[in-house]
């Protein structure tokens, strides 16, 4: 009963967010800039007929990308945080190096990345799995500092060796604090991915907006932006959704009677 | 039993606790009272072998606590628990580290969680149970395991007086035939004379055995009320004070 209610509350949530934004491009139509901004009703209609003919294909390539680019960023960010934030040596050692690498607009090393991994997806994954990389390394970094070292005693104490750590204690303690660098990274992550694909492919959102763009065709652009958009959305549906299931033990009040 | 003789230790070039010999036998519960400071908590480390001592040998049952030694238990100040876990899978850890099979895990578990009055509760995470709740599954987590040793850190300390009290005799009534020696630190007089066969208190930086009291028959009903309670209670407490301005 309770869970159906939440669930209905939050489609409404998300219902009410749709017409906000829809509201929103409607008017800025209207202000005359009809010509460039094209309201959301044709958009719409251009989005349904070009989804299944071409944009299905260009939204799956980015996603693609993306997925590609998340796998793999978490897969080396996560248990080198986890190292980095166990070891005060090791931290010290690569702060500083860390902290020059991140604040680097990744964006800039496209044409190297390009010129060694060529024009084609590798070098479009790995932008994207730079961006992801320092934003997951930091936070699980200082998230790996912050979980109480109760808990491992207290692992200790049940026979817990290092590799019980990991998987007991530090993976479920920084679950929260992974999807949150998660949930920010993928926005940047999305935008760089729609410059990158603006070079050497004729796949991928980024492609299909500009292109429109050349062609100027403002339907089709904010067709295709409007495929990003819901990109983004289904992304960041899918972190709240794992969210949901991987910490219910954060959640004090769900079970309580 | 638990032997402790001529224990020392500290944390780098800053001592902790000085020649420390003390005993904890099967089937009883001695009590370690003293002020904050005086290493309740670092003793408790030497005795479950994570943290060795600079002089001196800890001892179960004759041969030396190592460190991640099974034969002990220990129950922190904030219970420890892990909160990712349920109340089941807390204490199912570890016979899981352990390598129980998946039966015995299963029947050792539910055994302990009826022990503490918990059955119903097993699929809750800790962060749903109140804190009274929450030291039992530390406890069952504790009593899974069957340790020869139990070494608990100011257990009942954030609890509220009729929960403590409630508690205290739950584990009075669970330690009777078992196989444990507990040694369990507190910073109540009361809660030491109550619970505790001896009683010994630690004083002093770095922390010494100011004392030792026998307890002839603690935890018996009523006897928060007797005046032999009162009786014991003072003399704890005048040795403390006399340490204190010592």
């Amino acid at each position: 009963m309770l869970r159906k209610h939440l669930a209905r509350g939050r489609l409404f949530g998300l219902a009410c967010g749709i017409a906000a934004v829809l509201a929103v491009w409607w008017c800025l139509s209207l202000l005359g800039a009809g010509q460039f901004v094209p309201g959301p009703g044709p958009v719409i209609l251009r989005f349904l007929t070009l989804f299944p003919r071409s944009l299905a294909l260009h939204a799956g390539a980015s996603l693609g990308r993306i997925a590609a680019a998340l796998a793999l960023s978490l897969a080396t960010a996560a248990p080198a945080g986890m190292a980095i934030g166990r070891n005060r040596r090791l931290d010290r050692a690569l702060a500083p190096v860390i902290y020059i690498l991140y604040p680097v607009p990744k964006i800039a090393l496209l044409p190297v990345l390009m010129l060694v991994f060529g024009l084609g997806d590798p070098s479009k994954v790995l932008v994207v799995f730079f961006v992801l990389f320092f934003q997951i390394l930091v936070t699980v970094r200082d998230a790996t500092r912050e979980v109480p070292p109760q808990f491992l005693v207290s692992l200790r104490s049940l026979g817990g060796k290092r590799r019980h750590a990991v998987r007991y204690v530090l993976l479920p303690a920084l679950t929260p604090a992974l999807l949150s660098s998660l949930r920010i990274g993928t926005g940047t992550a999305l935008a760089v991915l729609f410059f990158s694909e603006t070079f050497g492919t004729s796949t991928g959102l980024g492609w299909f907006v500009m292109e429109s763009w050349m062609r100027i065709s403002y339907t089709d652009m904010f067709a295709g932006i409007l495929c990003l958009g819901l990109l983004g959305l289904v992304l960041f549906l899918a972190i709240d959704f794992l969210q949901r299931g991987l910490c219910r033990w954060q959640d004090t009040d769900s079970t309580r009677p | 039993m638990l032997e402790l003789s001529e224990c020392s230790a500290g944390y780098g070039d800053h001592p902790a606790l000085k020649a420390i010999s003390l005993t904890a036998r099967t089937g009883e519960i001695a009590c370690l009272v003293g002020p904050s400071g005086c290493g309740k908590t670092t003793l408790l480390m030497l005795a479950a072998g994570l943290m060795p001592p600079s002089r001196g040998a800890v001892r179960l049952e004759g041969s030396p606590v190592q460190p991640g030694d099974m034969r002990v238990g220990l129950i922190l100040q904030q219970y420890g628990l892990f909160p990712w876990f349920t109340v089941r899978e807390n204490v199912e850890l570890g016979l899981k580290i352990r390598g129980s099979p998946p039966e015995e895990i299963r029947r050792r578990a539910g055994r302990e969680i009826s022990g503490v009055g918990l059955q119903g509760l097993e699929g809750r995470f800790p962060l749903q149970l109140s804190g009274g709740q929450q030291q039992r599954v530390a406890i069952a987590r504790a009593f899974a395991l069957e340790p020869r040793l139990l070494l608990m850190d100011e257990p009942f300390s954030a609890l509220d007086a009729l929960a403590r009290e409630q508690l205290q005799d739950d584990l009075l009534g669970a330690v009777r035939g078992r196989e444990t020696a507990i040694l369990l630190v507190t910073h109540s007089i009361e809660e030491a004379v109550y619970l505790g066969r001896r009683i010994w208190v630690l004083a002093g930086s770095p922390g010494a055995i100011a004392g030792c009291f026998e307890n002839p028959h603690p935890g018996s009903p009523d006897y928060r009320e007797e005046p032999a309670f009162f009786r014991l209670c003072s003399q704890v407490r005048s040795l403390m004070a006399r340490e204190k301005v010592a």
